[in-house]
């Protein structure tokens, strides 16, 4: 102990320099790491494949069990029954007669299903790219009767969102897609991702729907991509339109013609096929169901746009969308007394118009996360706001009878429009994701 | 201004108003004898690969009889890429030689943390922060005919923050930027 005491005393009279010297170790040291670091993380959710084989594909088909909704997509009302898309799961059935305490049926498994329709005791329904038909005379014993395979060019390749990763065909059909959380760290800046440079659209993913028809059919949202009028079923997708003579058990497909670009939805309405697509609204003649020919086109500013009509004119909502970036966000009314050259003659300011639905008058416009407008379009150049709903998700809807289907993320939600001015949530069929933590 | 400027800013004046105080000379004695209060102001240069930044440190604390002293910082550094840095910070010095006349080499450690402020508009920043700040010197004190010191100093300055966006294809894009500077400084001490 005082052998050190001694050596440290010794020391004393160098301490400054030993201070130094300590200094010029470290200092080297530290200045060894003087050099920016930028690390750059980007995550984002991309859309994987889900793969059936071709056997798994059609065995999948079956009637099972109620169950809860997922991801509501198309609705189709028709009778007492509510038929429900689960986008690329199947459709729910579920009776309505008491809308105010609708209950579950069924569930048909049908996969890469997105879009519906009904005539007499006959479900149709797109799986991949077939066209299904179901019997359902007895909707607790739904049974599939017909697979006209390969009918639709577009088929579920198509994901449900952007950016995707590419789909594998030797690893079977793609009957789904989900969300997966991709995340990349890179030293510097991560390089543009090519993958980015698409769009992402969410409820509106499907590639079919459906929509009203004659007397044995029933209504469908205003987002529909299929039409029954007749014995005749007509469907959409991005770029041609499609006829099918559903007289029969087996459809018969008779006629696929070109449209254009983007095409979204088709709306029937007095031998006419109302079609919206992105760029423009297209009016098709079906006075000879087999070949629909073309009456006019009313083009517009690029937009996600549905169309329903009554009377003389047209209602198109049109969007700004991530796939639609430049359109506008309003409600337009167009003057289609004269089917070969339809004249806009009003245009209303919207938040986020989706789907829309109107009956004698009373219009309803789903204004997607901003919630359900209620207009007053008794006169439609001066159309009035009566109420918004501004606390629900609302996607589309069907007004029939003056109850009020409304769907969107939120579920299904009903009310009674009797009284305009007042109407009456009669019930909610909510949507319980699978995975909570990924509802999308 | 978001909440992190907004108290980046308190704690800035705060630290301010606590070194006016100290240069008060409440007991008539020199601010730099023992065991007094100390303020030190200070710029900082820190040369990066593309830009010099540049920035300031104000100080306050007390020396002790040993030659420590202890302080509570803050300041300014300016990286515009896209954020700047106002740090707040804890700052414990050792002077070699405690004599207020002779020349007195210095070490001096800052430890502390960075609150962010967006200063490149012109870079899409939705959400920001800051982070770690760190700064080992060393420097000599040069005595003055008046009541204060001025000194040089050199080290090693370390500063962290991040900022984010989400981009219009709903991919969310972090930025952690860490900043590993050689430093080096001229301030007076009070």
């Amino acid at each position: 102990m005082e052998a050190s005491r001694n050596f440290l005393s010794r020391l004393m009279p160098y301490q400054f320099v030993i201070h130094l010297a300590a200094i010029a170790l470290v200092l080297p040291l530290l200045l060894s790491a003087c050099e920016d670091q930028r690390v750059q993380t980007v995550s984002w959710t991309e859309y994987e494949p889900v793969y059936m084989t071709q056997q798994e594909f059609k065995d999948a088909v079956d009637m099972d069990e109620p169950r809860e909704l997922e991801k509501p997509g198309k609705i189709y009302l028709y009778g007492q029954y509510l038929f429900v898309n689960d986008i690329n799961k199947g459709v729910h059935i579920i009776d309505n007669n008491d809308p105010s305490n609708p209950s579950k049926v069924g569930f048909i498994t049908i996969p890469a299903n997105k879009d519906i329709a009904v005539k007499g005791d006959r479900l149709y329904a797109d799986s991949h790219s077939d066209l299904l038909v179901f019997d359902i005379s007895n909707v607790q014993e739904a049974e599939l009767i017909a697979r006209k395979e390969g009918v639709f060019q577009v088929s579920a390749n198509e994901p449900l969102g952007f950016p995707y990763r590419s789909a594998e065909p030797s690893k079977g059909i793609v009957v789904d897609w989900k969300p997966v959380q991709v995340e990349e760290t890179c030293r510097g800046d991560c390089a543009p991702d090519v993958r980015a440079q698409v769009f992402v659209d969410n409820a509106d993913g499907g590639r079919f729907s459906a929509a009203e028809g004659g007397s044995a059919t029933g209504i469908g949202g205003s987002m529909a991509r299929f039409a029954i009028t007749g014995e005749y079923l007509y469907a959409v997708d991005m770029h041609s339109l499609y006829t099918f003579d559903i007289s029969a058990p087996e459809p018969l497909k008779l006629n696929m013609s070109t449209l254009g670009w983007a095409i979204e939805t088709i709306f029937p309405y007095e031998q006419k096929l109302f079609i919206g697509s992105e760029t423009a609204m297209y009016i098709y003649d079906i006075t000879s169901p087999e070949v629909p020919s073309q009456l006019s086109v009313f083009p517009h500013m690029r937009a996600c746009d549905p169309v329903v009509v009554e009377g003389h004119y047209a209602y198109v909502t049109l969007r700004s969308s991530p796939r639609c970036p430049l359109g506008d966000n309003k409600l337009e009314v167009i003057d289609v007394e004269d089917l070969l050259n339809p004249t806009k003659v009003a245009a209303y300011p919207m938040s986020n118009p989706h789907g829309l639905g109107i009956d004698e008058g009373k219009l309803f416009v789903t204004e997607g996360e901003e919630g359900l407008r209620v207009l007053d379009a008794s006169d439609p150049l001066a159309i009035k706001p009566i109420k918004h709903f501004s606390d629900i998700r609302a996607t589309d809807v069907i007004p029939y009878n003056d109850v009020l289907i409304v769907t969107g993320k939120d579920g299904i939600l009903q009310y009674d429009y009797s009284d305009i001015t007042n109407l009456r949530l009669l019930s909610t069929i909510p949507v319980i994701p699978a995975d909570p933590e990924n509802p999308s | 201004m978001n909440s992190n400027t907004f108290y980046g800013w308190l704690l800035f004046f705060l630290v301010l108003s606590l070194s006016a105080k100290a240069q008060i000379p409440e007991t008539g004695q020199s601010a730099n004898a023992k065991g007094l209060s100390v303020t030190q102001l200070e710029m900082i240069l820190l040369p990066g690969p593309e830009t010099t930044s540049v920035g300031f440190r104000i100080a306050t604390g007390y020396r002790f009889e040993s030659g420590l002293s202890a302080s509570l910082g803050s300041g300014f550094t300016f990286y515009h890429d896209p954020l700047s840095l106002v740090p707040v910070y804890l700052q414990g010095s050792y002077r070699l030689n405690t004599d207020n006349d002779a020349v007195s080499p210095f070490l001096s450690l800052k430890i502390g943390y960075n609150l962010s402020i967006l200063t490149d508009i012109d870079t899409y920043v939705e959400q920001h922060r800051g982070g770690l700040m760190l700064n080992p010197s060393v420097g000599i004190r040069f005595p003055t005919d008046h009541a204060f010191g001025w000194y040089l100093s050199a080290g090693y300055h370390f500063d962290r923050s991040a900022f984010s966006y989400e981009s219009w294809n709903a991919r969310t894009i972090e930025t952690h930027l860490s900043h590993r500077r050689f430093k080096a400084g001229i301030g007076i001490a009070f």
